[in-house]
This record gives C-alpha cells, sequence and structure tokens, in this order.
C-alpha cells in the first residue's frame, strides 16, 4: 500500500545549516520581523528569542508566563499572540519569548505550528513541505 | 513642502508611539480628505479636470477607504489580542492541559486538540477562532533543541 500527501507548498533548505532551517515572519500590529527557525518535532511549543518581541513591540513580560525545560535545565518565556507565517502560509498563534536575551535560538514546535499544518521533509533533498491544515493544495 | 521638512518629520515620527503614530496618520489622512472634498465643492478649473486626475482623485479616496478599513481592523484585532491574553492569565488553571478556542473574551470551544476546539467553535458560528494550547502550570514542557 502505498500514501500520498499533497502540499501548497515546498522550499528547499540548506542542509549544511545544522537541523532544519526554515524563514518565518512574525507580525503584529502591522509589523513584521523575520528570522530563521529550526522545525523542531519533538519541542513543545514555537519560542522566539526576545529581541524578535521587542521589535515587534511587545512588552514581553507583560504574556504568558511559562518555562520551558532543555536537557541541561529551564529557561522562562512569556507567551504572546503574534501572526506566524512559514512559506506565506500564515495564522494567528500563541508563540513564546526567552526571557533571557541571551537565549537566542528560534523554534517552530508542536503547539501553535506544527499541531496546524501538513508538514513533509525530505532531507536527502534539503526540501520541506507544507500546506495549512484545512487548505487543500 | 521642501523635501528637508518632510524628511524631518518622518524622522521625527518614528519617536512617537504607535497609537500616537495612528492618530498623526489620521490627522494627515483628514487633512488630505478635506483638501480633496474642498477641490470637489470648488473647482478651480471645472473643465480643465482632466481623466488623470479624476482617476487620481478617485484612487486617493479609495486609498483612504482601505487605510481606514486597514485601521479598524488593525484596532479590532488589538482588542481581540487584549482580551485573549486577560482570559488566558484568568483561566490557564481551569483549562490546563487543554486546547481552547476564544472568540475575544469568549471561550467558544475545547478539546484534545486542535480539531476538536475548532469542530466545536465552529458549531457555534466562529469560523476563525484563536486556538491555544495550554500548559499545566506545574509542567515544564520541552523547549528543543
Amino acid at each position: 500500500m502505498s500514501y500520498h500527501l499533497t502540499f501548497q507548498k515546498s522550499a528547499l533548505y540548506n542542509t549544511s545549516k545544522e537541523g532544519v532551517t526554515v524563514g518565518v515572519r512574525l507580525t503584529l500590529n502591522g509589523q513584521s520581523v523575520v528570522c530563521d527557525a529550526k522545525i523542531d518535532t519533538g519541542a513543545s511549543s514555537c519560542i522566539f528569542e526576545r529581541t524578535l518581541g521587542e521589535n515587534l513591540g511587545i512588552n514581553i513580560e507583560g504574556g504568558l508566563q511559562q518555562r520551558f525545560g532543555t536537557v541541561t535545565g529551564s529557561f522562562l518565556t512569556y507567551g504572546h499572540e503574534v501572526t506566524l507565517s512559514v512559506l506565506d502560509i500564515e495564522f494567528d498563534a500563541l508563540v513564546y519569548f526567552a526571557d533571557d536575551e541571551s537565549f537566542t535560538r528560534n523554534v517552530l514546535g508542536q503547539r501553535g505550528w506544527l499541531d496546524r499544518v501538513r508538514l513533509g521533509i525530505v532531507d536527502y533533498e534539503g526540501r520541506f513541505y507544507l500546506s495549512y491544515y484545512g487548505e487543500r493544495a | 513642502m521642501s523635501a528637508e521638512l518632510l524628511n524631518e518629520l518622518m524622522e521625527r515620527a518614528k519617536a512617537l508611539a504607535e497609537e500616537e503614530k495612528l492618530r498623526f496618520a489620521e490627522y494627515l489622512m483628514e487633512k488630505i480628505q478635506v483638501r480633496s472634498s474642498s477641490k470637489q465643492e470648488q473647482p478651480e478649473f471645472p473643465d480643465a479636470v482632466s481623466e488623470v486626475e479624476r482617476n487620481s482623485e478617485s484612487v486617493r479616496e479609495g486609498t483612504t477607504q482601505d487605510w481606514r478599513r486597514d485601521v479598524c481592523l488593525s484596532e479590532e484585532k488589538a482588542a481581540h489580542r487584549s482580551e485573549h491574553m486577560i482570559w488566558l492569565k484568568a483561566n490557564r488553571d481551569a483549562y490546563a492541559g487543554q486546547y481552547v478556542a476564544l472568540d475575544g473574551s469568549r471561550l467558544v470551544g475545547t478539546g484534545n486538540n486542535v480539531r476538536e476546539a475548532e469542530a466545536v467553535a465552529r458549531q457555534r458560528g466562529v469560523e476563525k477562532p484563536f486556538i491555544v494550547y495550554l500548559f499545566p502550570l506545574d509542567s515544564i514542557p520541552f523547549g528543543g533543541w
């Protein structure tokens, strides 16, 4: 038996970088910031560096406080509603901004992104495929 | 107006807060509209109004309407975001471990996944709810690599 999936969008990613790194745009009140983020199916949520939120005019500490764990410890974040866009597939989601300015990782995780898209990765080709779950390709 | 003055105004506007920028933009758009409508009332050379000018007036009017609509939508969305955040902070304990679908300050659905929460919201007539998963307060979910 074979299975077929169709997707709205596809793009190449740079296989010389660690992980699957894709371009992300965060938008709030007409202002946008762009960054690279790792697709991380093991991450519970979407987490971004603090400065990205600040550049959107967000009062970081005014958000929903949440601590996340890593293999070596934990770190504090604050959740805020923004419009999250990858390959122009966008929706509003609660994403978390790190409290610590030295945290410089951006992650697309399960809650807020993976839970509402269909994603295909062919690392051999350095290509990923993406659709909003509710949309047909 | 000189280019220097225009540049200075734009540069100084950067220092304004978001709300002040909106007020300033609204003020400018009102001035443009006043000028536009006074032109219509007392045209200096009514017969000389070219097709190009008439078109540019209608484009400007359209732009103004689009801009006002965008501002209204943006303000509405910002108000909804504030309501979402207030609701989430007040209710995260009660709905921890679930997805919630919000429409402003109203809870319109819950579920174990996005699909369930969205389906309940749609049954209640809300096509595009804001959907969030609420982590249990005492949990420390994995933050990734």
